[in-house]
Parts: structure tokens; sequence; C-alpha cells
């Protein structure tokens, strides 16, 4: 008789919690006690989170909350029992996985900027008291930027797990919600990180005391957008997607012909966030609009007329045009005009910006697109021409037309790329490749190896094309590498690409967020326009050296929501290049510590460039040094802070107290000037 | 209680079964969970001390590493630009969320790891033996992974990645809806090739070569 194994992935479908297994048993919402009726009629509730507080901007790179649902009751009562049978749960979004996982908030991303949490069904009735629930096992961590002085408090850039340290108060609020039959209620709910007190131990955690509170008056931070839409048949749909792109924010049911979507803004003109939307349904046409502005308390119409529509299909294979072997996980969008631009060419490359997003699918390990899926957008598309794009890491995109007609035979594509198809939209996508190798001065010790993320991205831009992962063994001093990367441009001109190559450390034993290495850089590597050529990197790629941590903070005056901080290090071999590393949004003018920023980045020989991004175009700029910490000095006993511990892994865990030669706990660098607009 | 019924179909599957093997030390699963904003694609390595793979895929997606011997540890990044978000979350037997990491970064890159510190990354696995369910998309399903020694009752959701490690001999696999939502898409994957692959329902049988 074979051994049966009862696997830990089955028990996904049961749950310990209570609360969970009724989720699976009955509709997300209902009581989690049966003793109660449950009411006939039903609202929703959208739950949305912002720091109007911007209570950590500046003195932590991140501080995440891993949250699993939010909770409201009935109850005018502030200190009604958690075992309360009335309580009715909001769970994280389930990403249809048989098992509700853990939101990660990051209070970081939300100052002065709002995010949608979930949107569920309640019954119909009037709540007031509100409670989040984080995950009792793992409530979050925090990563800290440097501490202000040399050697003193714990390593900044890494992740420090948190306690939370006001269980029973924190996190409940009397809110009074509303919530009518059918309706949708928006619930915005103001977080701050409150008391955040750090760890006094070797491998300690943060305690932190959240406080969750009702949205001041006066504050906004969701518009509404609404309108009619006719002749969309039963269960229509708009959806709200940020504008030029397929992330879509929300989505709501059209209802007798009338449809309205709460979706974040900010606040005033500065906090603006821009969407498009479409209306779609299975038997109609689909209606597009773009570039709706949207700010806090605004409220906008947007109609839509659609008409009767049969449906057709988009389908094909997504293969490599060198080798025919299929791309998993490419990305195909169609794109349809809007409303406001009746006449924008969305099937030219590329695109008028104008065109919308309205449907996406992604192919399977075999390359094939749609997954087999009756809501797959892919499968009921209304008749009639649109533009397709076909995207893929590493890869020259496509842009062509889409033509679909009536019952199941697909679109077939026009004009006709390479090793495309005849019968259906199938494309064999073109790429070249970049050879190299990444090294390091001392090789990593026996039983361990490092890691090395290499990326490559459009000479003198932050449009990164494509990522990849080389692993130096032990007793080795360099690892060769291989990468995908388009033959050409976005806009059509040579190829060019400025390569970063990040170290993917361990730090105690855990995954260190950010590198404790210097980074390899080498900029303006010449690639190849012609189709499956190889081109090596010249000159090489510097070895990689340990250096700790470190970490850049400053002020953007007067910013807005468009208001972006972007970080570069110039090329050692060429200095005159400066390859650009990361970007960071600023909380807008408004919030507490609005325009305040920090990145976290090593140490290096050269200083980084720090510049201020208006929509995207650069205004002002500093220059910062960030060296390499003071290594620490022998102690005659146990220090009290946590600092790096002895592991086998060089850099930077190595570190202990009596080494002299690694670097120590990083220290903050403050842009000597700010940045103004 | 549902787990039980779960079994009990698992159980039924096995009968007529043709290898036998001796009680022995019942091989643990490690599940991930990817999620965040939907198809989001993204690169990952997964790796225990004894095997690595390397997987291309899109949110959501559900991974199981069966026979596994951990620590454990994955790491992930996007495949794209823009602030699409990429969260990656281990399970603790299946259930309790027991380390998650995110990003919204163009191309940012997480890591997660469980039972310890996974000092390298192992070889990659061979055989590389894959079973993944695709299709209907939510479908929650149970079902019966095997080699000729040792059998796994799995449960999860479309679509799941089951990495199989260190098979031995023939592997087969057999799935059975819940909720019935629509025709089966289950590939066998073997050595980056599919073998064989199951489509139907309520329940399909998939058999490696």
């Amino acid at each position: 008789m074979k051994q049966l194994s009862f696997p830990k992935a089955a028990l996904a479908l049961l749950a310990p919690a209570t609360i969970i297994v009724v989720m699976l048993t009955s509709p997300i919402g209902c009581s989690s006690n049966n003793s109660s009726p449950i009411a006939t009629a039903t609202g929703n509730i959208e739950v949305g989170f912002v720091d109007t507080q911007d209570s950590v901007a500046g003195a932590f790179q991140q501080v995440v909350f891993n949250v699993t649902g939010v909770r409201v009751n009935p109850s005018t009562d502030p200190n009604v029992s958690d075992a309360d049978p009335n309580w009715i749960t909001i769970p994280a979004p389930t990403n249809f996985s048989a098992v509700v996982a853990d939101v990660q908030l990051d209070l970081t991303t939300i100052s002065g900027q709002s995010k949608v949490f979930n949107t569920a069904p309640v019954p119909a009735q009037t709540y007031n008291q509100v409670e989040i629930l984080l995950d009792t096992t793992i409530p979050g961590d925090i990563v800290p930027v440097c501490p202000q002085a040399a050697g003193v408090g714990i390593d900044g850039c890494i992740a420090v797990p948190i306690t939370i340290g006001n269980i029973a108060a924190g996190l409940r609020t009397t809110i009074q919600m509303i919530v009518g039959s059918n309706n949708t209620i928006l619930l915005p709910i103001d977080i701050t990180a409150g008391e955040i007190v750090p760890p006094t131990v070797t491998g300690g955690s943060y305690t932190v005391s959240p406080m969750i509170m009702p949205v001041a008056p006066g504050q906004n931070f969701f518009g509404v957008v609404s309108g009619s839409v006719t002749g969309q048949g039963l269960g229509g749909t708009v959806t709200a997607e940020l504008s030029g792109t397929n992330t879509i924010i929300s989505s709501a049911m059209t209802l007798n012909g009338q449809y309205a979507l709460q979706l974040p803004a900010g606040q005033g003109t500065p906090g603006a966030i821009v969407y498009d939307l479409y209306a779609s349904s299975g038997g109609s046409t689909i209606q597009a609009a773009h570039g709706i502005s949207l700010t806090g308390g605004q409220s906008v119409t947007q109609n839509f007329a659609v008409s009767t529509q049969a449906p057709g299909s988009v389908t094909g294979t997504i293969v490599d045009a060198c080798n025919a072997v299929p791309i998993q996980a490419a990305t195909l969008n169609l794109l349809m005009p809007s409303v406001e631009n009746p006449s924008a060419m969305c099937t030219t490359s590329p695109p008028d910006p104008t065109c919308v997003v309205v449907g996406t699918a992604l192919t399977d390990d075999g390359g094939t697109y749609p997954l087999a899926n009756l809501t797959n957008p892919f499968s009921l598309v209304p008749i009639g021409t649109y533009g397709l794009t076909v995207s893929a890491a590493g890869y020259d995109g496509i842009v062509t037309t889409a033509p679909v007609t009536a019952g199941f035979t697909p679109a077939v594509c026009t004009p006709s790329p390479p090793n495309s198809s005849t019968t259906d939209c199938s494309f064999g996508l073109s790429r070249a490749a970049l050879s190299g190798a990444v090294s390091i001065n001392t090789p990593p010790p026996a039983l361990t190896d490092m890691e090395v993320l290499v990326m490559a991205e459009d000479h003198g831009t932050n449009n990164i094309e494509n990522v990849t992962l080389a692993t130096i063994p032990s007793g080795l001093t360099s690892i060769s590498f291989q990468m995908n990367v388009p033959t050409m441009t976005a806009a059509g001109g040579p190829p060019v690409f400025d390569l970063i190559a990040s170290a993917v450390d361990l730090f105690q034993g855990q995954p260190d967020p950010f590198t404790g290495h210097i980074l390899s850089i080498v900029s303006g590597v010449a690639g190849s326009s012609a189709m499956c050529a190889t081109v090596t990197i010249s000159p090489p790629l510097p070895p990689l050296e340990c250096a700790g941590h470190g970490s850049v903070t400053g002020l953007a005056i007067n910013p807005t929501t468009s208001t972006r901080v972007r970080i570069a290090l110039p090329d050692p071999a060429a200095p005159q290049n400066a390859v650009q590393l990361m970007e960071t949004r600023v909380a807008p003018t408004g919030a507490k510590n609005a325009g305040m920023f920090s990145f976290c980045q090593p140490p290096a020989d050269a200083n980084y460039i720090v510049t201020r991004l208006e929509n995207g175009s650069p205004v002002s700029s500093a220059t910062i040094a960030i060296p390499t910490p003071s290594p620490i000095p022998p102690s005659p006993g146990p220090s009290p802070l946590p600092t790096p511990t002895p592991l086998v892994s060089p850099c930077p865990s190595v570190c202990s107290l009596t080494s002299t030669t690694c670097p120590g706990p990083c220290f903050n660098q403050m842009l000597p000037m700010s940045l103004p607009p | 209680m549902v787990i039980i019924l779960l079994i009990a179909g698992g159980i039924a599957g096995c009968v007529g079964q043709t290898s036998e093997t001796p009680n022995e030390f019942i091989p643990p699963q490690t599940s991930f969970l990817i999620v965040g904003d939907p198809g989001t694609p993204f690169n990952a390595i997964v790796s225990d001390v004894a095997q690595s793979w390397q997987l291309t895929g899109a949110v959501p997606l559900t991974i199981v590493i069966t026979n596994n011997n951990p620590p454990v540890r994955m790491v992930a990044s996007k495949l794209v630009g823009g602030s699409a978000l990429l969260s990656i979350q281990i399970l603790n037997s299946g259930i309790l969320v027991q380390q998650v990491a995110s990003t919204t970064d163009p191309f940012g890159t997480v890591s997660v790891q469980q039972g310890g510190t996974l000092l390298q990354l192992s070889s990659p696995a061979n055989p590389d033996v894959r079973f993944f369910v695709k299709a209907p998309f939510s479908e929650l399903f149970n079902g019966l992974v095997e080699d000729q020694n040792n059998a796994h009752v799995i449960s999860s959701s479309v679509p799941s990645l089951f990495l199989f490690e260190a098979p031995q001999g023939k592997v087969d696999g057999q799935f059975t809806q819940i909720n019935n939502l629509g025709s089966f898409d289950v590939d066998l994957i073997i050595n980056g090739t599919v073998t064989a692959t199951g489509t139907g329902g309520p329940t399909v049988i998939v058999k490696g070569p």
C-alpha cells in the first residue's frame, strides 16, 4: 500500500480560524455566527486605506502591516466583544485562491494617497464599529533607513519584524455606515503607525502601536465617477484602470443602466489621479473613456452608450522567433479608441496614447492564450476591429490589428509579423541577447553561493527590458549569464543598454530586501539589431564587493502627485553616463511630511545623483556620497543593539563584534539641499 | 468535516494503482501563494536543500513542492515595469501565511524563506516533473499525485503548479473538481516538455510516460 501524505496544501481548504471556514461554505460577508438571523437584503462596503498623518515618511523605507481583513459591527458599543456574533468580515481579496492571502499594506505608499483594500457584500444595515484584522503570526515588518549617527542603532535597509503593542485598542474605531440594499458604501480608514519602538536586542522586533480612525472631515481621498450605460446587456460592468495601463483599480456592476465607481484620489488638483474607463458586457459593444482626472471629493459623470453585438474571440500562440520555444506569461492587450478621440489609431506602433486597454490575456506554459475561461475578455470580444499589443520581457513588442468576427472563428491578425499564423493571432517575437559574467574578488565560502540579479535597461532611462538571476557557486569568483533583450528601442532606434548587477543578500540568515554589495554597472552597451544575435557585454561588469548598507533621505519642496524622485549612479568607466536605479513618489502637499523621500542604496565610490521629476521631466538635482560604514570596533561584551552576526555567507551577515574588516551598521546621508520644483 | 470527505475521495483514487511501497516517512509539502495585481508576469526560482526549479508565470498562482526538503526559498522578479503588485507568500501547514514579501517596483524582486536558512540554491531538479493545473480558472479541486513509492493527496485552486521533487519511476495525477466550473486543463511537464495532458472533468487522470 502506498504511503499517503496529507498535504499541507490540502488544508488550504480548511483553516483553524472559524471565519475562514464560514467564508468557504457561505457567502462572503455573512455573520461569523449563524445564531443571528442574516438579513436578506445586502449592500456592499468598499474599504480603502490612507495615512493622512503621513506617519512614517523619511524615517522608514517601509512600514508594512499584513492585513487579513476588515470587520464591521452594528453595535454602538465601542467595546463590543471580539466574540460578538454580529461582526461581519470583509476579507482580503482572495486572488481566486483557496486560502485568504495577506494584503501587505505599506504605509509609505499610502501617505496622502488612498488605496482600495477590497469590496464585499454585507447585510444591508447600519454599522458603527470598524476593526482591522492583522495576521497574528506575522503582523508585519519594518525596513528602517540607516540611523542618523555612525555606528549607533540597528543596521538600516534590513527587514525587521514587528510586534503589535496595542491590539485591543488601536485597531478598532467608531465609524457609522448606513448600508442600503444594492448600494455600495465607501469606508475610508485613516491608519497611522502610531508609536514605533525599535528593538533593543539582537534579533528583536519593532513594537508598533497602530491606530485607525475615520478620515477627518474636510479631507477626502476618494472621488466618484458615475453615469449611465445605455444598451448594455445583463451582467455589464464599468471598469476603471490607471490611465495608459492595464492596471485595474476597480470595477462596478451596472444596475438599471447606472453605475458608480469610488476611486482613490488625493487632495485637490495636486492629488489628482487619472483613469481610463470602459463599459463592457458579454453581449454588447465596448465603449471606453480616456484620461478622467479625479481629485478627492470630486464627482465626475461619464456616460456610455453601447449596443448589442455578438462576440468573437482572439486566440493564438506566442513563441520565440529564434527557436520556436513557447513564451509563457507574455502579455496581450486589446486596445480601442476612446469616445474623446474616436479616430485614434490603436493599430499602429506605437498606438495613440489615448487608446484604452479593454482586455488583457496572458499566455500559458505552451505559449497559448487565452486560458480556457468563459469570463476571459479574449474569449468574448464584441465584433469589431481592435489594436492588439503583444509584449514579453526581453522581446520586441508587436502592435497589430485584430479583426474580430462572429462565432467560433478566431480573429486573424494583420499585418503578419514573422512566423505569424494565417488562421489566428499567433506570433513569433523577435529578440537578441546579451551575454556576460558577474564576478566577485572573494569566492563564496563552502556550502554557500552568491545570487546576483542582472537588469538591462534602455540607455539613459529607467525603462527595464529584462532581468535575470545568476548564481556564483562556492569556490568560484564568477559565473556567466545570458539574457534576452529587444533588437530595437521602443522608438524603433538601435538598442543600447545600461546594465546593473545587484547581489541578492541574506542578512542574519533571512532575505535582505536591499543589497549589501556595491552595485556593478556598465552603461552604453550596444545591443544587436540582428534577430537572434548575441552580443558580449563590453566592458565587463566590475566585480561586486561587500560594502554594507546605505541610505539617502531628502526633501522635495511643494510636491504634487506627479512629483517623483529618482536616484542614479555614474558609470565608473564612463562618468558622463548616469545609470538610473530607482524612482519613488513623495507624499503630496497637504500631507504631514509632504515631499520627504528615502532610498536604500549601497555605498559607492562615486556620488549618487538624486533628481526631482515633475510629470516625468527633471527639474532639479543634487549629489550625495554614501560611504562604507565604519567597522564595528571590538567590544568586551555582547552589544545590546542588533548588529550583523556571524554566518557563513560573506556579506553583510558575516560581520562579528570582533571583526574589523566587515562593514558595521550604516548611517543615513541627508541630501545637502532640498529639491525645488 | 470537508477535509475527511476529500481524503476519502483520494484514498478511493488509490485503489487499483499498480505500485506498492512499504510504509515509510510521509513526505512533506510546502506551498507558495503568488498574489497581487492579476496578470502580473513574473520569473521565479524555488529551491530547497535538494533541488531547484525555475519557472515563469503570472498572478495568481499557487505553487506546491511535494516531497520537499526544507529549508526552502523563493526569489521572484516582476517581468513588467509599472506599479503592479507582486506578492509572494509561504504557507505553513497549507493554511497560515508564514512569510510574505511584496513589491510594486518596476521589475521588482522579492524573496521569502521558510524552515531555516538556505545558504545556497540547489542544482536544477533532474528529472524536473511538474503538474500544471491551468483551467478552469478559480476552480477548487482535490486529487492525488504519485510516483512508484509515494502518493500525495492534494487540494488547491486553479491555477496551481505542483513541483514533484525526486519522483521515483513513473508519475501520474488524478484531479477532481469541487465546483464544476468547466473543463480541466492539466499538463504534465517533464524536463520542460509537456508529456501528457488531461482535459475534461469533473475528474481527469494524467499519466506520465
